[in-house]
């Protein structure tokens, strides 16, 4: 583990220092919502490196500022200042096209609720992020059902997500972010809608293909069992990162749903 | 307006008055019941002010529709009554001779004595109802003006009693002073407006008339105002006006007259209402007499009204499609609505309200709307009809000024059916979404669809069938196609709910009883002949209204439940363009999905081009089928037309010693007809008689015609045999092909028929048939042993040989001649030479093809107001795309943040919503495109309509069609080009957190 300890508030952390194998380097990144009059300041400085293969969680209370750092590092949204490098490429300096385009070929997203296209069966909501980025549509299928067939769901490729289960859906869209092989893989509460036994089987998988793939994955979470899964684990409060430790060992009480 | 679809409009507006205030009074008892629930609905009203602008413009549309065909038929009604009045001026009732069949104007000549006169007015002495009674002499007579050289071959003389003019309101000039006649010079006449508007005359100039030949000149001592007096009648050339005794010394007529004028007491107007009486009065006079009274203002003044009325019943059913298509729109808009609350509305039964809070929540929201929306649209609708009433005054403007009107009765009958119409619409479909799972609403989450349908599906199912049944049987029983045609198709939608119920899958059920239904109503002949009982079911123009909803109704089942297959076209295109066939994939998906709000939108744009389409085709087929064909005016270029007072024997000798080069003619025919308003026939053993010209023609017209038939009497090898024999033998005729009987789909032509024979028959047992001169009461028996085919449209009537017209008029009305020309000569001019060179014999010359031109050109500009009236609704299409487009926005709002995370660029969000909005529009265009082509080709080819004896092949009028399909499509982009822009520009961080 390569990562920077860190146990006191980062407001003014130093850049995580240079890494052979840095896949994702947020750098003084500051991010404050407008909503009106008011101003609310999500993000305050945050400093972070993740490693190439990496399972890193970001925990912390609800409005922390998970969410918003996972969008910023994912660049699904935009920072105020700083800069956040993605294997060494600054997103900011990219256009609208090209951050999607990068998006559709290097990344991979696990949403809480899911947010699958219900209109679409399990296959094809596999398949778009492969259709987005250019793949052949024949292949895309095959590498659909491979991907579904590897998170236990060549039975319901057909299936539409209402004609699913909450742990099938979450499985669905694991493996509509696993399908392209994408370099990283953004989780935000990805056990968030799930019973206890779907979050643990959930939670094996996610392991299971980082270790295999060697893919990193960055997981907004609440659940201390995906922190324990994890290389990593981050906390926040208040927009700044508060600790950045190997996981905890989960205490009893720390599992019930 | 006095009658609507055989309802009296004050019936119709008192019965929607007490129905409107029952709505009214509906939310009245939501406000005293539960105030909140009140609160509820009408406080949602400002919540979102675009999108209540736009429910408001939706909803106004069906007001609109109605106001401004009820506005149209009034301002037709009220221009025509105008011109009524203008005419008969204060003349109320004529006294003509009891034979006679003129109904309306006065009769030619001097046909009766003028001491009839007196008589009557010794008669009618101390009368309380009639105020005056004058003798009246008209003939037609040609004349030059010698400063302009400009000249008229038929202009109506007219000669009045000064002494008795006083209570006819005497003769007004342009200015309205009063020109005295007692005061004429010995050489002076009168001259309408419109006569000296066609010789370009002035007071002062010398007019000749020619009479028996002979020319006599006269200087115009005044211009008067065009009526009966001074010879005008609608849509002809005007005329002039002597003192009575000068009139018949010019026209030879010394002691006669045409007929007596009539006025009651009362105005212009008002005299009318005093008829009843008047004729009553007139009737007792003229007992005994040879004379009747004839009620001619209250007459013109009914058909002025039921001119109003088939106007705007024509407009009505136009705008029924554009109606339904509202409805629709009201429907959908709130069903989009309550899919917008579906969250808050399950928090609401959460909490302890009823369905019955829920509906009566909309149902209080949708009054708000209601009578804004609906007060709006009235008031537009008369605009609508203003700018309609404009574009007919450019088409018919010269016969008839139109004046924009409005009535406060059909106001009030648009307001309150727009309410009423809007009211029901929010009713049904409140009701429908207050049936929602509490769980799953709160939740957002869809619909679980059942394998099969509830029990209240079955229920509906049976109650249908028996309704269907009950529709059948009551169409045989009446005769009628309407509800038979209904009855037949609601029968196996009816049954595909009862199957649904048992687990049958959806699509299968719904695809056969749409195709099923789709057969009966365009189905091949065979099929639909063995359906309909063997007795003849009638219909009316209400027919094409139905046949389009029921058509559409079904092509929108089948296509929404088969669309997926017909849009794996539309995926492999997008396979070949890969880069977006996650755009076209998603846009897809989502209206496949969405049955309901899509079978809906398809339904609106297919309602509408069906209804456009088809009645382009039908114009462009019938105008070329009756006036397109080389048989169309018999193989003739130019009708010569004049009057027997000073008969033209040799038309060809009569031009050459006229310096007219008469090497241009190759071939004349001599025809005659007899007097206006004398030819009437009836079948043999008939007790009425209808009215129809009688023509006797030349043997050089029977030989040198091109006059097919589509019906030979039986023993004739051709149609030259039948012709021959009608030259040959007296007695026998060739009727035109209007005379043979039909079911008329959409409604027949009226007037004689002649029973046995069908349009589709070959041949036919001669049948005997009765002309007579109702003036002379002349009756001879004629045997009909041929029909006209029907693409001779310009000669209509019963046709005859010389021998045999003289039979019953010995003296003919009108002398006339048909004229071949040699190839390359034009019609047009070489008419209007002839007509200048004849002009001293008062011969009209008119060229066959400018008269089709003409009507043609009249006929697509009429077709051009229903169509801008019918873009009424396609105008509730696009709004209706727009409402669904925006409402997918925020539907999808959290799913486009998921796209754009996973690499969609915003041109694919873009992308995907345009190709969505495009694909709903054309599966609509396309099946009303079909729709509308194949009934208008079956209509066109069936016995039911022109009696399927067309010539050619149907015509598609692709371009209109193109036009209707590219407006359709470049609205629907349009549309939906805002929010397709706004989806792609949607913060992803933002719309993944937006719940």
């Amino acid at each position: 583990m390569t990562a920077t300890a860190v146990h006191e508030p980062l407001a003014a952390s130093p850049a995580p220092t240079a890494q052979p194998d840095l896949m994702i380097e947020a750098i003084d990144v500051t991010k404050t919502y407008r909503m009106g009059e008011v101003r609310v300041p999500a993000l305050r400085g945050v400093n972070l490196g993740v490693s190439r293969g990496e399972m890193v969680a970001i925990m912390g209370p609800s409005g922390c500022g998970k969410t918003t750092l996972l969008n910023c590092l994912s660049g699904i949204d935009v920072v105020d200042s700083g800069s956040i490098l993605i294997a060494g490429a600054d997103l900011s300096t990219l256009s609208d096209n090209a951050r999607t385009d990068f998006r559709a070929r290097q990344m991979g997203f696990i949403f809480q609720f899911y947010n699958l296209l219900p209109v679409l069966s399990a296959v094809e909501n596999v398949e778009l992020p492969l259709l987005v980025s250019g793949t052949k549509p024949k292949e895309a299928r095959t590498r659909a059902l491979a991907m579904l067939e590897t998170v236990g769901l060549e039975q319901w490729a057909q299936h539409r997500p209402a004609e699913l289960s909450g742990g099938q859906r979450q499985r669905v869209t694991i493996a509509r972010a696993l399908v392209n092989e994408p370099a990283i893989v953004w989780g935000d509460e990805p056990t968030g809608d799930l019973d206890s036994e779907n979050a643990d089987e959930i939670i094996a998988l996610m392991r299971t293909l980082n270790q295999r793939n060697q893919q990193t994955l960055v997981l907004v979470t609440h659940d201390p069992r995906i922190g324990a899964a994890c290389d990593r684990v981050i906390r926040m409060i208040d927009g700044r990162i508060v600790s950045d430790d190997k996981p905890a060992p989960i205490a009893q009480s720390d599992t019930a749903t | 307006m006095n009658d609507i679809f055989g309802f009296s409009t004050s019936t119709l507006a008192t019965t929607l008055v007490l129905l409107c205030a029952i709505c009214l009074g509906s939310a009245l008892v939501i406000v005293l019941r539960n105030r909140v629930v009140f609160k509820l609905g009408v406080r949602n009203v400002p919540r979102r002010p675009a999108q209540t602008i736009l429910i408001v413009v939706g909803l106004m549309l069906s007001t609109l529709i109605i106001s401004a065909s009820f506005t149209t038929g009034d301002t037709l009604s009220a221009s025509i009554r105008g011109a009524v009045l203008d005419v008969a001026g204060q003349t109320d009732e004529r006294v003509v001779q009891s034979v006679s069949g003129a109904d309306t104007g006065p009769q030619s000549g001097g046909v009766m004595p003028q001491q009839a006169v007196a008589d009557l007015e010794a008669r009618l002495a101390g009368s309380t109802v009639i105020d005056g009674v004058m003798p009246l002499l008209q003939d037609t007579l040609p004349a030059i003006d010698q400063r302009t050289h400009l000249s008229e071959p038929a202009l109506t003389l007219t000669g009045l009693d000064p002494t008795r003019l006083g209570p006819f309101g005497g003769l007004p000039d342009q200015h309205s002073n009063a020109i005295d006649l007692t005061s004429l010079p010995p050489s002076g006449i009168v001259i309408g407006a419109t006569a000296a508007d066609k010789l370009d005359a002035q007071v002062g100039d010398v007019l000749t008339l020619y009479a028996h030949n002979q020319p006599q000149q006269f200087t115009i001592a005044a211009i008067g105002q065009d009526s009966l007096l001074t010879g005008y009648m609608p849509g002809g050339s005007g005329g002039l006006t002597l003192p009575l005794g000068r009139a018949q010394a010019l026209l030879g007529t010394e002691g006669r007259i045409s007929s007596i004028e009539v006025t009651n007491r009362g105005g212009r107007a008002s005299g009318v209402d005093r008829t009843n009486a008047a004729m009553r009065e007139l009737d007792t006079a003229l007992a005994g007499t040879p004379y009747r009274a004839v009620a001619t203002k209250r007459n013109d003044l009914n058909a002025a009204e039921l001119t109003g009325n088939v106007f705007m019943t024509l407009f009505l059913v136009f705008g029924l499609f554009s109606i339904a298509v509202g409805v629709l729109l009201i429907f959908l808009i709130f069903v989009m609505l309550a899919a917008e609350r579906r969250s808050e509305m399950g928090m609401a039964r959460a909490i302890g309200m009823q369905r019955r809070h829920l509906t009566e929540t909309f149902l209080a929201e949708g009054i708000a709307y209601d009578l804004v929306s609906a007060l709006v649209g009235a008031v537009l609708g008369v605009g609508v009809a203003f700018i309609i009433a404009r574009w007919m005054s450019h088409l018919v403007g010269q016969y008839i000024s139109i004046h924009p009107t409005a009535s406060w009765t059909g106001l009030v009958i648009a307001y309150t059916l727009g309410v009423v119409v809007t009211f029901m619409t929010v009713l049904v479909s409140s009701w429908r979404v207050s049936r929602l799972n509490i769980v799953e609403a709160i939740r957002d989450t869809p619909e679980v669809t059942a394998a099969r349908a509830g029990r209240s599906w079955l229920l509906g199912g049976l109650l249908g069938l028996g309704f269907g049944l009950l529709l059948l049987w009551s169409g045989v029983a009446a005769q009628q196609q309407a509800p038979y045609l209904l009855g037949l198709s609601l029968l196996p939608l009816a049954a595909a709910m009862v199957l649904r119920r048992f687990g049958i899958p959806a699509r299968l059920v719904y695809s056969v009883a749409a195709i099923m239904v789709l057969l009966v109503w365009i189905g091949p002949d065979a099929l639909t002949d063995r359906l309909y009982p063997s007795t003849r079911l009638t219909g009316g123009i209400e027919m094409f209204f139905l046949s389009g909803m029921a058509l559409v109704a079904s092509s929108t089942l089948l296509i929404v439940w088969n669309a997926d297959l017909a849009t794996r076209f539309v995926e492999l295109l997008g396979q070949t363009f890969s880069r977006w066939l996650p755009a076209v994939r998603t846009s897809i998906a989502y209206p496949l999905e969405r049955k309901g709000r899509t079978g809906m939108t398809i339904a609106m744009f297919s309602l509408v081009i069906f209804a456009l389409v088809m009645m382009a085709s039908i114009n462009v087929n019938a105008l070329h089928m009756i006036l397109g064909s080389e048989h169309v005016s018999g193989g003739w270029d130019v009708l010569v037309t004049q009057s027997p007072s000073n008969p033209i024997t040799d038309l060809r000798q009569t031009l050459q010693q006229n310096g007219v080069d008469a090497s241009v003619i190759a071939h004349t025919g001599h025809l005659w007809l007899p007097p206006a308003g004398r030819s009437r026939v009836r079948m043999l053993g008939d007790t009425s008689w209808s009215n129809y010209t009688a023509f006797g023609l030349g043997n050089d017209a029977i030989e040198r015609s091109d006059l097919p038939l589509q019906t030979r009497g039986v023993g004739y090898a051709t149609d030259h045999d039948v012709w021959n024999a009608v030259r040959d033998t007296p007695g026998l005729a060739i009727v035109d092909s209007t005379t043979i009987a039909s079911s008329a789909s959409f409604g027949s032509v009226g007037g004689f028929i002649l029973r046995g024979v069908a349009s589709d028959e070959r041949t036919m047992q001669p049948a005997q048939i009765e002309l007579n001169d109702p003036t002379t009461g002349t009756t001879h028996q004629l045997t009909v042993v041929g029909v006209l085919d029907s693409s001779v449209g310009a000669f209509q009537g019963v046709f005859m040989s010389q021998a045999t017209f003289t039979q019953v008029y010995p003296t003919p009305g009108v002398n006339g001649f048909v004229v071949k020309l040699q190839p390359g000569v034009n019609a047009k001019q070489e008419a209007d030479r002839i007509e200048a060179s004849l002009v001293t014999f008062g011969a009209q010359a008119t060229s066959f093809r400018a008269s089709i031109d003409e009507a043609s050109r009249t006929s697509r500009s009429f077709l051009q107001i229903i169509e801008g009236f019918m873009l009424l609704g396609l105008v509730v299409g696009i709004a209706a795309l727009g409402v669904i487009s925006f409402r997918a926005v925020v539907e999808r709002r959290q799913q486009i943040g998921m796209l754009r995370a996973i690499g969609y660029r915003r041109s694919m969000i873009a992308a995907s919503f345009l190709i969505e909005s495009t694909l709903v529009t054309l599966l609509g265009v396309l099946s009303g495109t079909i729709l509308g082509l194949v009934l208008a080709r079956q209509l066109m080819a069936s016995d039911y309509f022109f009696g399927g004896s067309g010539d050619g092949g149907f015509i598609v009028p692709w371009q209109q069609v193109a036009v209707f399909i590219g407006i359709s499509l470049t609205a629907a982009l349009l549309m939906s080009w805002i929010p397709a822009r706004r989806a792609a520009r949607i913060p992803i961080a933002e719309a993944l957190r937006y719940e």
